[in-house]
């Protein structure tokens, strides 16, 4: 009798496929989308992310930040930050790299159905936002009042500029954007994003949907609270170092939670008591 | 909004004043609209004016010299722009200049100082709903100084 162990029939999990690099563009000095080529597609949902290997590097989660109805293209929006990114960041169009995912739980769209929806992002935080802000374009009848408040550090470290020109020109989207410092040309606001959420046209029971980093999710959650929005309803992404990506390793433990599997979305009540503490 | 005289404000800061106070502070209040490139105060001026924004957008701003102008804020619909009339040396610390053409009740500063001597619980009430404005402005600067968007996690 011939006995097939599960690991022999199963794809191994830490195997990465490689993609080549089909277009770059620079967001910013430090920040950069690429897009890839994903042989057979890459069918994600908004807010999942993927970890990417550059060869002889190393391998860094980051979320997907393209079209979930454009499979054929896997987009990722990096900021440089240390010895992987960088390597991201030398990327040319025609080069390869490894992929794994997609993994994690992504942005409630399906809960958020017939409701309000609020989305919040910050810096390199919009760009896990970008897919959830597409779906719900594409699929606009689905949902009720949408708006968005973005906030940059300042209008040189603004990601996506075209694309949010053209999400202010639909009339049933409500876009805020702010940044924190800026010259005498910036003809918008200025002040962090959580000033822009009393603006925001959303009814008490919407779905609010946080990006950035920790302080700016805690205050933008706090603004919202005191909007009455439902702790259960507004959610955050987390970041963690990882490292297996698929719930084996630990490195990624918040408290109770594998960020990897349990996360990187999180419903704000459940991780608000993790949030103020220094090591979890 | 209309110019001129006013009988009521219709703003958030004075949002649940007894009509005994509403119709002391109208009495030091006018409506008024401000134009594109307008300075509502520049910085070092006395201070006598408070501006209840219910339209528009006013940048707060100061001369950095070499740096150019810095904008440190944006005021909008719902924001209160000055406070500098109640302290003391009642001066402006900002440029206040009109981005969008700006809406909004003008209070006399100076009225109010002699109003809120005079009746005490106006005054408390006054300073306790500009001390939460304060509070807010001061909490917002502190989040712009920690520069929020800067690290991850
Ligand atoms: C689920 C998830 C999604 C992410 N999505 C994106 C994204 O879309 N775009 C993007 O630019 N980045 C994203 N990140 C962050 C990205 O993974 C890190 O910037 C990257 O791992 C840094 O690796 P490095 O080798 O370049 O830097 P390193 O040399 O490892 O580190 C450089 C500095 O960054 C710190 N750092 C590294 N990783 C993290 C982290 N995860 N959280 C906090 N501090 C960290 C290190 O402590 C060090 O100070 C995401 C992280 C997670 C967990
Ligand atoms: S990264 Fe290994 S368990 Fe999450």
């Amino acid at each position: 009798m011939c006995t097939v162990t599960t690991a022999e029939v199963l794809p191994d999990p830490m195997l990465t496929t490689p993609m080549v690099v089909m277009a770059r563009r620079q967001e910013t000095a430090d920040t950069f989308t690429i897009d890839l080529a994903p042989p057979g597609g890459f069918p994600f949902e908004p807010g999942q992310f993927t970890m990417l290997y550059v060869y002889g590097v190393g391998e860094v989660p980051i979320s997907i930040s393209g079209d979930p109805a454009r499979p054929e293209v896997l987009t990722h929006t990096i900021r440089r930050a240390g010895k992987v990114t960088q390597a991201l960041a030398g990327l040319k169009p025609g080069d390869s790299v490894g992929v794994r995912g997609p993994y994690g739980r992504g942005w409630p769209l399906e809960a958020a159905r017939d409701k309000d929806v609020v989305l919040v992002g910050g810096g390199i935080g919009v760009a896990p936002l970008r897919p959830a802000l597409t779906h719900i374009i594409n699929h606009r009848a689905d949902y009720r009042l949408v708006s968005m408040a973005i906030g940059f550090r300042s209008p040189k470290e603004m990601l996506f500029v075209d694309e949010i020109r053209q999400w202010r020109q639909h009339f049933d989207l409500d876009i805020e954007l702010t940044v924190d410092a800026a010259d005498d040309t910036w003809r918008g606001s200025v002040g962090v994003v959580t000033r822009l959420i009393p603006m925001l046209d959303a009814g008490e029971q919407a779905v609010a949907m946080v990006c950035g980093p920790g302080v700016m999710m805690t205050f933008t959650a706090r603004a919202l609270r005191d909007r009455d929005f439902q702790p259960e309803n507004i959610y955050v992404s987390l970041e963690r170092n990882m490292k297996c990506g698929i719930g084996l390793c630990g490195h990624c433990q918040y408290g109770p939670l594998f960020v990897c599997t349990d996360g990187p979305v999180r419903q704000f009540s459940e991780v608000e008591r993790l949030f103020g503490i220094r090591e979890v | 909004m209309p110019t001129g005289d006013v009988t009521r404000v219709e703003h958030p800061l004075l949002a649940g004043l007894s009509d005994e106070h509403m119709t002391k502070i109208a009495g030091c209040a006018w409506g008024d609209r401000f134009e594109e490139g307008e300075y509502l105060f520049r910085v070092g001026e006395v201070a006598n004016r408070c501006f209840l924004i219910s339209a528009g957008r006013l940048s707060l701003e100061l001369d950095g010299g070499e740096r150019g102008i810095i904008r440190i804020a944006t005021l909008q619909e719902e924001d209160v722009a000055g406070f500098s009339w109640i302290f003391p040396p009642h001066r402006w610390n900002w440029d206040g200049r009109v981005v969008e053409p700006v809406e909004a009740t003008v209070l006399d500063g100076e009225a109010l100082r002699a109003l809120k001597t005079k009746d005490h619980d106006l005054g408390y009430e006054l300073l306790l709903r500009f001390s939460a404005v304060i509070s807010d402005r001061l909490e917002a600067t502190r989040l712009q100084l920690m520069d929020v968007y800067g690290d991850h996690g």
